[in-house]
């Protein structure tokens, strides 16, 4: 997928969620959350800085104890609202949290990048669309 | 063993472009005792105000089944698929690996119902597939008309799991019966009408769980309109 017409992009979000129920476990607009990705194999490895206390805690059991059902993107925001928004395929579920580095790492096998536009949308469904 | 949830106590979410009754938790609504049913991860009852519908979004290991009952459903996906699906047709995703898809009302005036169920797959990693189909509606008066199930059959969607979904139409006062096993689980749920099974009576959005069955015997108290699903007990992937 070419960015080149699309500028510097603005900012790149993190977000995870459960796939079925749609429950947020991260989603970095909403709070500072360190990450890199990494190739890893012949997929990648998302490793994120996520402290095991209080509320970072709680989601991090919960996504530990639903991490066969994790949906993993990264939205990549270009200037005039363009985003292209890449998703990881955590088969195996394969996350898992390195204690010593306070770090959540998630492998992924495969990634499909889209872009939204570029199939139908709704801007009434837009700012309250359920979790799908 | 039946569990009859009436369509009363089903969580009602209302978006204005949606009206959603989801049978198990999903979005919105949350609840740890409703998480499924067996393999039946969703059963959701949606309505779509003309020209809405849900954006591009992923899908991974899952068999994701699309019911249509009123209006038009229009289902775009990365692998090329641009599909346009009424009343009489069953469209159906093996997510496997992975799909983006969107699915909108293809209408600009009339309202789209349909009803969408997923099913953990028998295997993960699967390769994803796309199909619509269309059944018999002609075919659905007086007995159960498989639209879904798992081996290949001209009329019903391919599930990649050991589910049958059937609709019927019944007259009042049609009785039926269908042989299953106790090692079985079966939804049944009524769209239209008034339908009497294990003694109890079933209005419309009403649902019953049951279980450990040899056979089901089901009599429709007035003209109805019935879906049956009947999978295996177990979750037989992860």
């Amino acid at each position: 997928m070419s960015t080149e017409n699309m500028g510097p992009m603005l900012r790149q979000v993190l977000l995870i969620k459960q796939a079925v129920r749609g429950i947020v476990y991260a989603d970095t607009r909403m709070e500072e959350l360190p990450y890199e990705l990494l190739p890893h194999g012949m997929g990648w490895c998302i490793r994120i800085q996520w402290k095991k206390e209080g509320a970072q805690g709680e989601r991090l059991r919960q996504l530990l104890a639903n991490r066969h059902e994790l949906n993993v993107f990264l939205f990549d925001e270009y200037a005039d609202e363009m985003v292209i928004k890449t998703w990881y395929y955590v088969n195996e579920g394969q996350a898992s949290y390195e204690e010593e580095e306070n770090t959540l790492v998630i492998y992924a096998a495969s990634r499909i990048s889209y872009e939204p536009d570029k199939y139908s949308v709704c801007d009434r469904c837009v700012n309250e669309s359920i979790q799908k | 063993m039946i569990t009859i949830t009436r369509a009363a106590e089903r969580h009602r979410a209302d978006l204005g472009w949606l009206q959603s009754l989801p049978l198990y938790s999903f979005g919105g609504f949350q609840d740890d005792s409703r998480m499924g049913f067996g393999m039946m991860k969703v059963c959701n009852d949606d309505t779509l105000a003309p020209g809405t519908g849900f954006g591009a979004h992923p899908h991974s290991d899952m068999e994701i089944v699309s019911i249509i009952l009123e209006g038009a459903i229009r289902h775009e996906d990365n692998l090329g698929n641009r599909v346009v699906s009424r009343f009489g047709e069953i469209q159906r995703m093996s997510a496997g690996t992975g799909i983006i898809h969107a699915e909108f009302n293809d209408s600009e005036e009339e309202s789209l119902r349909l009803l969408q169920l997923w099913f953990t797959p028998r295997q993960r990693g699967l390769a994803p597939e796309y199909e619509a189909i269309a059944y018999p509606v002609d075919q659905l008066d007086g007995q159960l008309l498989p639209v879904v199930c798992t081996e290949p059959q001209v009329g019903a969607a391919r599930v990649q799991q050991d589910v049958t979904v059937y609709l019927s139409k019944l007259s009042a006062g049609e009785a039926l019966t269908h042989p299953t096993s106790p090692d079985r689980r079966l939804l049944l749920y009524v769209i239209e009408g008034a339908v009497g099974v294990e003694g109890e009576a079933l209005h419309p959005l009403d649902t019953a769980e049951l279980e450990s069955l040899e056979q089901l015997s089901l009599q429709a108290n007035e003209a109805s309109f019935l879906m049956l699903i009947d999978m295996a007990s177990g979750e037989v992937t992860q």
